[in-house]
């Protein structure tokens, strides 16, 4: 199971040389990132809406998996979804 | 080592799945400093000698391979090691394109497998099965599948292909797919599956994605995730597999093992069939003096050394076989009546002339040979023949029969998007609104699609969408696609015959055409891999000829030309002064090459009266020398207005001629060698530098060159730099003489069938369109005009093709309309009618109806079109007729009540005539300005007869149907536009900022109201515009144009 944020939340994260998310601030907590299970892009809506994405699937040290993006056009990073 | 080498990369010749051009990946992978780069396009190789060219120019490695499609739709890359490699990729190809329904090639296992020698096999994207069985968690099987490969390939030839695309299940499937590799020992190879060159190409890619699954961005399913499929640097590729650095090591690797070679000039023609004993020059230098004598009715000493010279010529070259080969075709189509003649620098040669390859004498017309052959030439010289349209099938066959289905295929062509197409395609898939895009395709003067938001910008009504966000990225993509190949089609007439079965060389696929194979390469790359083409160009004059002259000797008993006809015009005299004075006036509609207005313009002022004038008329009234400002010069000099002169006395010899004016390929070879020396071949390759993609360098290098040999002549550097300057100014636009020579003999044959047997010319006319610049609404009214009456289909006299009713014993013909002009009917039904009627004739719509038993489509056409108003019956009461026979069952009697009879209105004239554009795209009873000149609201229009009377710089208001609308690239912004009325054609010029203002109503309207002024020059007369004005504005009753039948002037 997994809570899918319908609307993104925005996230600060502390990033690495190559813009890889190092540590979340969730809640006003700082959880480091413990590994990266997934990344992938989405550069879509160029035509209308450009949408630019830099997704990760991490677990955090404390173990929660979770679906982050970086908006590639903007830097800010957002929380997609909660894994149980 | 730092590099990487993309193994896995498409071009835009995996038709609408690649975004950039062959040569624009070479290009970014030399800036990406890879080594070696391979092209893997979807079941084909249709872009590997463009390929191959751009490696090799760039300094890199050509890797050849292809994607291929197997049975289960799973993708496998394969890469040519080598040439034996590279044929069995050819093999594996052709079969997959074969053994499928054309557009669907597959390739089974079984093939795979006899063919897989010296080719490296990666496991594919994640379309590949191994890669997907992982995908879908069956482990096992992808073990079992790489097991197979490892049994086909061998293990040190089948490599995992790991990719890494920035998809979210990309890393969990090189982690399985590395272990996979390593528990089966065989090696494991990073790709990126590149589609275009660059990240921003990711939109074309996109674009072409929704124009492939005929869709919208909006709405497409089958977009790419990411703009990820572009080729990336080492650093890129290292960073993606960080984890698996073996896997960026080995595409070095791999790319080591692989070395083709693509020239192919050892294969390029068949060995021709010799009598036993010998040669193939022997056997050539027999049959040239053998028919020495059916040319020549004296073999003089000059036709002797000529003859000699070339002989030895062609021997030197090796060049014997190939003309025997052609020679053999050539034999053929005369042993069968099939009309053909060699055209193009062919001409120049005395033995092609002597083997009835061509038709023009070279002695005669002072062609020259350098042009055609030369001592230093390292390609071979193209021999085309232009072949009767109505027979090319069977001389193709011929072709296929003699050198068999193994040696033989069309060359392909590919149809590119440019301006129009890339209009309609860009803006579907963007969602632009339809209307819009119709309206401005059809606006659209442009032919490339780089040009066209200029060419729209330039239009009021667009330019507020143009200025847009959506619409200039709509602008933008149309130029990005330019020139992208958009599907296959069969080249006019290429035919590849080589020595070797065509499979080693070229993969084969079908065409459109029920049972055609093309190969997978256009003219271009063809010529570039070494080999050679026959081209058989279908000419549709040359069929138009052979059925006026079959036609003539049918319906003539007795007339002194018969004999000239029975030879197929072969033996005509070329001095007659009635034809010439037809030409002369410019009366040249249907004539072949002269008919065009600016052709017709410029006949009364050269006024040609022989076939040397007639081959300059056809050379000269051309955009090449238009834009090379050589024409006005020449009619200058050609009238007396200007003294003849050269800049040196060498020339005049070379140019007289042509009255001092460069005009011909030929003068610039023959004044290179008179001036500065030059080999035949040095002169030619002059020419060929002059070419349109000259090199600025190889220029200047040819300059010194040409000033050199000048010197050494004795010639002061001043005068050979300004002789250099004309032929540099000139050359580009030049046309090869021997070539107009061909085409000036059919001019002259044709324009004598239109003066001396006008109903066969214009029934031939009509039999062999689309021909030449006038659709066959044009052609009847011309046709009318020479008192050549045209009948409207009748269902008791037509045949299929249109036919001449008089015959011999009624000096008045009149040309018949062939049901082919109907739309609708198929072969089938026009021979059902003709055959049936053959049993008894038709006695009403219900007898035809009750024998033929034909769909109501067709026979609702014929009834519209007039065939059966020989009955005496309204077109209405006829459709209502076939409206209540079609309720009958076949063997059942008609059931008729008289209380249903129903009295309907006729057709109005406006009714009938718009019927019949809309039935057949032609009436021959109504002209458009005939009928609506009655509804015409305005005063003082003139009608084209009239207008002789005013003098030059009347003001004058006339009104037309337009039948010819050109905007020459050529002219400086001026248009010009030829319009119709019941009475004869007026010539438009709209001059640049009339146009501007008018270019809608110029492009768009059917029948325009021209305000203007007379102008008077030469005998000819012009309207120079001030105002256009669509028709419809003085109607009383206006109709909207576009909602009108495509064909329809309503």
């Amino acid at each position: 199971m997994s809570k899918l944020f319908k609307e993104a939340k925005r996230l600060e994260v502390e990033e690495g040389v190559q813009h890889e998310p190092a540590a979340l601030l969730y809640r006003g907590r700082r959880e480091g990132v413990g590994e990266t299970l997934k990344q992938w892009r989405v550069v879509q809506g160029w035509w209308r809406r450009p949408v630019e994405r830099e997704y990760f699937q991490v677990r955090t040290e404390s173990g929660t998996v979770c679906d982050l993006y970086r908006n590639l056009l903007t830097g800010v990073w957002y929380l997609q979804r909660i894994y149980d | 080592m730092k590099s990487y080498v993309e193994l896995h990369c498409h071009s835009n010749f995996s038709l609408l799945d690649g975004a950039s051009h062959p040569e624009d990946l070479v290009s970014r992978a030399a800036y990406l400093k890879m080594p070696a780069l391979a092209l893997t396009d979807h079941n084909g190789l249709y872009a590997a000698i463009r390929f191959y060219k751009a490696c090799l120019k760039a300094g890199i490695k050509p890797i050849i391979g292809a994607e291929m499609t197997l049975e289960n739709e799973n993708h496998l890359t394969l890469l040519a090691k080598n040439n034996e490699g590279y044929s069995n990729l050819c093999r594996l190809i052709t079969r997959a394109q074969l053994g499928q329904r054309k557009g669907s090639p597959v390739l089974n296992l079984e093939t795979l497998a006899r063919h897989s020698a010296n080719l490296i096999c990666l496991s594919g994207c994640r379309k590949g099965e191994v890669a997907s069985s992982i995908i879908f968690g069956r482990t096992e099987k992808a073990y079992e599948l790489a097991e197979r490969y490892i049994g086909i390939f061998g293990r040190e030839n089948f490599y995992i292909e790991l990719q890494n695309n920035l998809y979210p299940e990309d890393k969990h499937l090189c982690h399985a797919l590395v272990g996979l590799a390593e528990g089966l020992r065989l090696g494991y190879v990073a790709t990126n599956n590149a589609h275009y060159a660059r990240k921003e190409n990711h939109r074309i890619h996109d674009v072409l994605t929704c124009i492939r699954d005929r869709t919208i961005l909006d709405e497409c399913d089958s977009l790419r995730l990411n703009s990820e499929f572009h080729l990336k640097s080492f650093e890129e590729m290292a960073q993606l597999f960080r984890d698996y650095p073996r896997a960026i090591s080995n595409t070095l690797a791999i790319a080591e093992q692989c070395d083709v070679n693509l020239d192919f000039s050892g294969y390029r023609f068949p060995e021709f069939l010799l009598p036993q004993g010998e040669t193939a020059r022997e056997y050539l230098a027999e049959l040239c003096w053998q028919k020495a004598h059916g040319r020549y009715e004296d073999v003089s000493p000059e036709v002797e050394s000529r003859l000699n010279h070339e002989l030895n010529l062609i021997e030197k070259l090796g060049l014997s076989g190939y003309f025997l080969i052609v020679w053999d075709i050539m034999d053929y189509a005369e042993r069968n009546g099939i009309p053909a003649q060699g055209r193009g620098s062919a001409a120049n040669s005395i033995v092609a002339y002597i083997l009835g390859i061509t038709r023009v004498d070279p002695l005669k017309n002072k062609l020259f040979l350098g042009r055609f052959l030369n001592e230093e030439m390292s390609s071979v010289p193209d021999i085309d023949i232009d072949v009767s349209t109505n027979h090319r099938e069977k001389l193709i066959q011929y072709v296929y029969g003699k050198y068999g289905q193994a040696h033989t295929a069309m060359v392909c062509t590919y149809v590119t998007f440019q301006a129009r197409n890339a209009v309609r395609e860009v803006g579907k898939a963007l969602g632009m609104p339809d209307h819009l895009l119709d309206r401005m395709a059809k606006s659209a003067w442009v032919y490339s699609a780089k040009d066209i938001e200029q060419d729209l910008a330039g239009i009021e009504e667009f330019s507020p969408y143009l200025k847009s966000m959506p619409w200039q990225e709509f602008t933008s993509l149309c130029r990005e696609i330019y020139d992208f190949p958009r599907h296959l089609s069969i080249h006019n007439g290429g035919m590849l015959v080589s020595s070797c079965p065509l499979t080693e060389i070229v993969p084969l696929e079908k065409a459109t055409m029920p049972g055609r194979i093309v190969c997978q390469w256009d003219k271009d790359s063809v010529a570039d891999a070494g080999l050679i083409k026959v081209d058989l160009l279908g000419l549709r004059m040359l069929s138009l000829i052979r059925e006026a002259c079959e036609l003539v000797e049918k319906n003539h008993d007795t007339s002194p030309a018969l004999t000239a006809v029975s030879a197929g015009l072969d033996k005509l005299p070329l001095d007659d002064e009635k034809v010439y004075d037809m030409i002369c006036q410019g009366d040249t509609i249907g004539v072949f090459q002269v008919e065009s207005r600016a052709q017709m313009q410029t006949l009364p002022q050269i006024k040609p009266r022989s076939i040397e004038d007639l081959t300059i008329e056809v050379a000269l009234i051309r955009p090449g020398p238009l834009q090379g400002n050589m024409v006005h010069p020449y009619i200058r000099r050609r009238k007396g207005l200007e003294k003849v002169t050269y800049l040196h006395p060498e020339l005049e010899p070379i140019l007289e001629d042509t009255l001092g004016v460069l005009l011909f390929q030929e003068q610039v070879i023959q004044v290179a060698s008179a001036i500065a020396s030059f080999t035949p071949g040095e002169a030619d390759s002059l020419r060929r530098a002059m070419s349109r993609k000259r090199s600025k360098d190889a220029m200047n290098e040819l300059r010194q060159k040409f000033i050199d040999g000048a010197k050494k002549n004795d010639m002061e550097t001043d005068l050979a730099g300004r002789i250099f300057e004309a032929l540099e100014g000139f050359a580009e636009y030049g046309f090869c003489k021997s070539h107009a020579a061909g085409f000036a003999l059919l001019c002259y044959q044709s324009a004598w069938l239109k003066h001396y047997y006008p109903a066969e010319f214009y029934c031939a006319l009509l039999n062999n369109q689309p021909m030449g610049f006038y659709l066959p609404e044009v052609i009847v009214r011309d046709a009318k005009r020479h008192g050549i009456e045209i009948l409207p289909a009748d269902i008791n006299r037509s045949a299929a093709r249109c036919t001449i009713e008089g015959g011999k014993d009624c000096p008045e013909r009149r040309v018949r309309l062939g049901f082919m002009y109907i739309k609708e009917m198929g072969e089938k039904a026009m021979n059902q009618i003709v055959a049936e009627r053959e049993r008894a004739p038709y006695r009403s719509l219900e007898d035809f109806y009750l024998r033929t038993r034909l769909e109501r489509q067709p026979v609702g056409n014929l009834i519209l079109a007039g065939a059966f108003d020989s009955f005496g019956c309204q077109k209405r009461q006829l459709l209502w007729q076939l409206g209540l026979l079609e309720k009958t069952c076949p063997g059942e009697l008609p059931l008729r009540f008289s209380d249903i009879t129903v009295s309907l209105p006729d057709f109005t004239e406006l009714e009938e005539m718009k019927v019949d554009y809309e039935v057949q795209g032609l009436s021959t009873k109504y002209h458009p300005m005939q009928v609506f000149r009655k509804d015409i609201s305005g005063d003082g229009l003139l009608k084209s007869s009239e207008l002789a009377r005013f003098p030059s710089d009347a003001q004058v208001r006339i009104a037309g149907y337009v039948v010819i609308r050109q905007k020459p690239p050529t002219a400086k912004g001026f248009a010009f536009m030829t319009l119709e009325d019941e009475e004869g054609m007026i010539n438009v010029v709209a001059r640049p900022d009339v146009y501007k203002r008018y270019r809608q109503v110029f492009r768009l309207e059917p029948l325009i109201v021209v305000e203007g002024t007379v102008q008077k020059r030469d005998g000819t007369l012009n309207i120079i515009a001030r105002t256009l004005i669509p028709l419809r504005h003085f109607r009383n009753a206006p109709l909207e144009p576009q909602n009108s039948h495509p064909t329809s002037p309503l």
